[in-house]
């Protein structure tokens, strides 16, 4: 659903008028379905942090050395409160709005499930899902990949990852979905959050009785300091995180990527003929330019920064994707180009709240994009159908109807 | 001029024309001085540059003047777009920012704030002036797809929605009950003591005189005024919420009245309980539980006679021209027994939200309206209400959208989050008790300020609680209102009250 742009600007006296730009973060006319490239451009010419007076009026910081300052002071910015505009009683999510040290051991309860070894161990059944998705959507010819791939890979892995019953699949599945179609009715996503809490829960019981090496099991044990265990809450809560955290993002990086992929035929040959060998780099290089998350802060101390006056209770709006993107840390930017040197990014963001799911993440990109084109000769955009999007916080691919070539 | 409110205002001016439309503090207003008074508002009003279509605002007490008003400005093809008086100037100029009044409309106690809001007001003292006068009316008929009003509801969210009616939706509704209750035919008498800007007042004015009834309209709730009317006047209908009856059963003169002109008895807001059957059983009356809700007309459902005595908490199960359902999240219909959203579909539901397509969407799915509020079907496909997935407070029968006053207390300094919950209250039924957290107690006394500055009245907490730990949560981030509730169950209690 296109929300109305916003009209009304507000510009507190203490933001200088030369950092004012207009930029309305949830419906800006200037942003199409090629969304990375037509946001970048839009705000080409502001300031490197710049008032958008839109949405209630905010920063947006734009450069990648503003962004990893911003994101590695919680002194000064916090993540006590993420939307925008400002709402009352904003939502708290564990670990995501808790400042250091808080956080800490609710991260070091999840990290050993999230590290490279734990990742590589849950290869065999990424790729089995991989391909079983795959062979599903290619039965169909001309279909929506967002649909029948990008947004149903991740569900699959969120469930082996918890430890679930996969022969819930299609159901779990479905609630998914659901939830994340559904983001702007309240009484909808209330409804689902209960459903999928309850879900949550049963699992919880499951595993108190049943453990196994998973992470649901994980959660119920992991030692808090001092041999406290997690409240029901706490896990439900952390789970909760995940599955916001997991999901869309995973799903809207490899549509906006494979979207790009889609125009470019040169590079799917590479690919096909070496899908093993290069699919890491691409996995990398994906992540790169299609960053999804831009993550808000709100300011509670003053402080002066970068030339730019921080003031208590501004919010502040990292535009990763962007950064990810800075012209000054990369030649062509806007290049997908997967001989790249491997250079740092902040699209999993940087600092405390470092996404616990970046290994995870790049590695369900590597392993579909194998799988893809061990069956895919090549592909591309369907002519004429419309690419839907949506800009805000999350960046999303509504759908990407693509034309396949099978391999034989 | 075919299927409009106006016209059946003209057929009963025909029909009954010395009939009173209106008795309002012992003032008559038969149908016949209705018709031309309100034509000739409606003759004003279009001289004034009305057009159809346009918004009028109506900012006023109940007055025989704003009853002309919302007639005439049906019958200039305009909009009716009631103020509630109690309204403070912010809230005031945010309705105006999404109507955009043509012309607004207000009593003298209502003159400042609308200036404070930014609009000059015209007096309702031009209205009054047309009460009697040479025969006008405007040159054109209305259609009946034409809108007739947007009545503002509090729903979940902070601002409120607007509801719009037409001509058709509104006779439809009228032409509902017409036909489904036979004990109100033209000619009843009916008592209704809401005021006209809420969705219960408008509602009742425009669908009884659309059926050629008469209405007392009460200033207020007095349950010996109310008694001595019901018996002096031979009042046929009434309808209110459970507590109402309660206070008049309460009554000394409850024992020897003479309640035998009640014919159709409803209850609605609460559930009718099965002593306060027995006790209104005794004089010959049974209460029935009506369900409804402003989006869906007004009454959705009520209770059959027969079936009310043996069940009295249950709504019925629809009507001649109004379906009901009760659905889980995706759309599929519950099993009898099982808890779900209710949906209803009928000719006299709203046709949208004033220019708010998205909660339209939202509401208006396939034809059927979702109510956001959760109900169960029996076997028989009879309908319990259970609650309301909106978060409201009713307070002495208007409705406080929680969010709202949250919204208002959040701007405070120094509080950090705030629920709004609704405590019992003797007189009003429920009342706002506001939870607060922060990094110390504020100054109460200022809060309520602050409050009074930006709510209407009946809004403002009566009730305020700190809680040094922050507030509970659900796993899912967010406040956990069930939770607070049930923390400070008795809260009123121990609370000073501060207003
Ligand atoms: C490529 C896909 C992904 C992207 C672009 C991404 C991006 C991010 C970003 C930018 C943050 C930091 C938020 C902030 O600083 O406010 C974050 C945090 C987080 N992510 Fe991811 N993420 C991805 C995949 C995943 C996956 C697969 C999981 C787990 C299954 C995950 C779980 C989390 C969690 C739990 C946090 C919160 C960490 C904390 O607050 O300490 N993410 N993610």
């Amino acid at each position: 659903m296109t929300k109305a742009p916003s009209q009304l600007r507000v510009i507190p006296p203490h933001v200088p008028a030369h950092l004012v730009f207009d930029f309305d973060i949830y419906a800006d006319a200037r942003v199409g379905s090629d969304v990375h490239q037509t946001y970048s451009a839009a705000i080409a010419d502001a300031p490197d942090v710049f008032w958008a007076p839109q949405n209630g009026g905010h920063w947006m910081v734009q450069r990648m050395d503003a962004i990893s300052a911003i994101a590695t002071d919680p002194e000064h910015f916090s993540v006590r409160e993420m939307q925008i505009p400002r709402v009352p009683n904003p939502p708290f999510f564990i670990p995501l709005s808790l400042d250091p040290p808080e956080n800490l051991p609710y991260r070091r309860a999840m990290a050993p499930m999230f590290g490279p070894v734990a990742v590589k161990a849950m290869e065999p059944r990424l790729r089995a899902w991989a391909g079983e998705i795959i062979d599903a959507a290619l039965q169909k010819g001309t279909f929506d990949f967002m649909a029948d791939v990008a947004k149903v890979f991740p569900v699959s892995v969120f469930m082996e990852l918890m430890g679930m019953d996969l022969s819930r699949l299609h159901e779990f599945r479905d609630l998914a979905e659901r939830f994340f179609e559904n983001q702007n009715d309240a009484a909808q996503i209330e409804a689902l959050s209960g459903q999928i809490l309850g879900v949550m829960k049963a699992l919880i019981d499951e595993k108190r009785s049943t453990p196994d090496d998973k992470l649901m099991s994980h959660f119920i044990q992991a030692d808090m300091g001092g041999g406290r265990t997690m409240s029901e809450d706490e896990i439900l809560a952390m789970s909760f995180v995940l599955f916001l955290g997991g999901m869309d993002t995973v799903t809207n990086v490899t549509g906006f990527a494979y979207q790009q992929l889609a125009q470019m035929p040169d590079l799917q040959a590479r690919l096909m003929a070496d899908a093993e060998g290069l699919s890491g780099a691409f996995a990398d290089e994906a992540v790169r330019m299609f960053g999804v998350v831009n993550t808000p802060r709100l300011v509670v101390k003053d402080i002066d920064l970068m030339g730019v006056p921080f003031r208590e209770g501004d919010m502040v709006l990292n535009l990763l994707p962007i950064g990810s993107r800075d012209d000054r840390k990369f030649d062509q930017p806007h290049v997908l180009d997967i001989d790249r040197k491997k250079v740092a990014h902040v699209t999993f963001s940087t600092g405390p709240h470092l996404c616990i799911g970046h290994v995870l993440g790049r590695a369900e990109i590597k392993v579909l994009t194998e799988e893809w084109f061990k069956r895919v000769q090549s592909f591309s955009l369907a002519a004429d159908k419309p690419r839907p999007f949506r800009t805000g916080t999350v960046m999303a691919l509504e759908a990407l109807p693509v034309s396949v070539n099978a391999a034989s | 001029m075919s299927q409009t409110v106006s016209s059946a205002i003209a057929w009963w001016a025909r029909m009954r024309g010395d009939q009173p439309a209106v008795v309002l503090a012992g003032e008559v207003l038969s149908y016949r001085t209705l018709q031309d008074w309100s034509d000739r508002v409606a003759a004003m009003l279009v001289g004034a540059g009305v057009e159809p279509g346009d918004r009028v605002a109506i900012c006023s007490t109940n007055s025989l003047a704003y009853v002309a008003l919302i007639f005439g400005t049906i019958r200039a093809g305009a909009i009716v777009s009631p103020i509630n008086f109690r309204y403070k100037p912010r809230e005031i100029a945010e309705l105006l920012e999404t109507t955009e009044p043509r012309l607004v409309f207000a009593g003298p106690d209502q003159v400042a704030a609308l200036r404070e809001a930014g609009v000059s007001p015209r007096d309702m003292s031009m209205v009054e002036g047309l009460r009697e006068g040479r025969r006008a009316t405007a040159a054109y008929d209305p259609e009946p797809d034409w809108p007739v009003v947007i009545i503002a509801t509090s729903g979940s969210t902070a601002k409120p929605k607007g509801v719009v009616f037409t001509n058709r939706t509104m006779t439809a509704y009228a032409a509902n009950w017409s036909i489904e209750e036979p004990s109100a035919p033209a000619g009843s008498k009916v008592i209704t003591m809401a005021p006209l800007n809420t969705s219960a007042g408008f509602v009742q004015l425009v669908h009884y005189t659309i059926a050629g009834c008469t209405l007392y309209m009460e200033p207020q709730f007095d349950p010996a005024r109310a008694l001595d009317l019901i018996q002096r006047e031979r009042i046929t209908c009434f309808a209110a919420v459970p507590a109402f009856f309660e206070f008049i059963a309460a009554r000394p003169e409850f024992a020897n009245a003479d309640l035998s002109s009640l014919k159709l008895v409803t209850a609605g807001g609460a559930r009718v309980s099965r002593q306060l059957l027995e006790t209104y059983r005794a004089k010959g009356i049974v209460i029935r539980q009506i369900y409804g809700q402003t989006e869906v007309g007004g009454n959705a459902t009520i209770m059959p006679a027969h079936l009310a005595i043996d069940m009295p908490e249950k709504c019925g199960w629809g009507g001649a021209f109004i379906d009901i359902r009760v659905v889980r999240p995706d759309g599929s219909d519950c099993a009898p027994g099982e808890q779900g959203e209710i949906l209803m579909r009928s000719p006299g539901m709203m046709i949208g939200y004033w220019r708010n397509p998205e909660e339209t969407a939202r509401a208006l799915r396939d034809g059927w309206l979702w109510s956001g509020d959760i109900g169960v079907l029996d076997e028989n496909g009879l309908l319990t209400f259970v609650d309301r997935l909106k978060d409201l407070i009713i307070s002495g029968g208007l409705n406080i959208s929680a969010a709202e006053v949250e919204r208002v207390v959040c701007e405070f300094p120094g509080i950090r989050e705030a629920l709004a919950i609704a405590a019992p209250d003797p007189k009003f039924g429920e009342t706002p008790l506001v939870v607060y957290h922060g990094d110390a107690e504020v100054d109460v006394a200022a809060l309520i300020a602050h409050c009074d500055a930006n709510l209407s009245n009946y809004k403002v907490p009566r009730y305020v609680a700190f809680s040094a730990d922050p507030l509970p949560r659900l796993a899912t981030g967010k406040l956990s209102k069930p939770a607070v509730r049930e923390l400070y169950t008795d809260a009123h209690l121990r609370l000073p009250k501060v207003r």
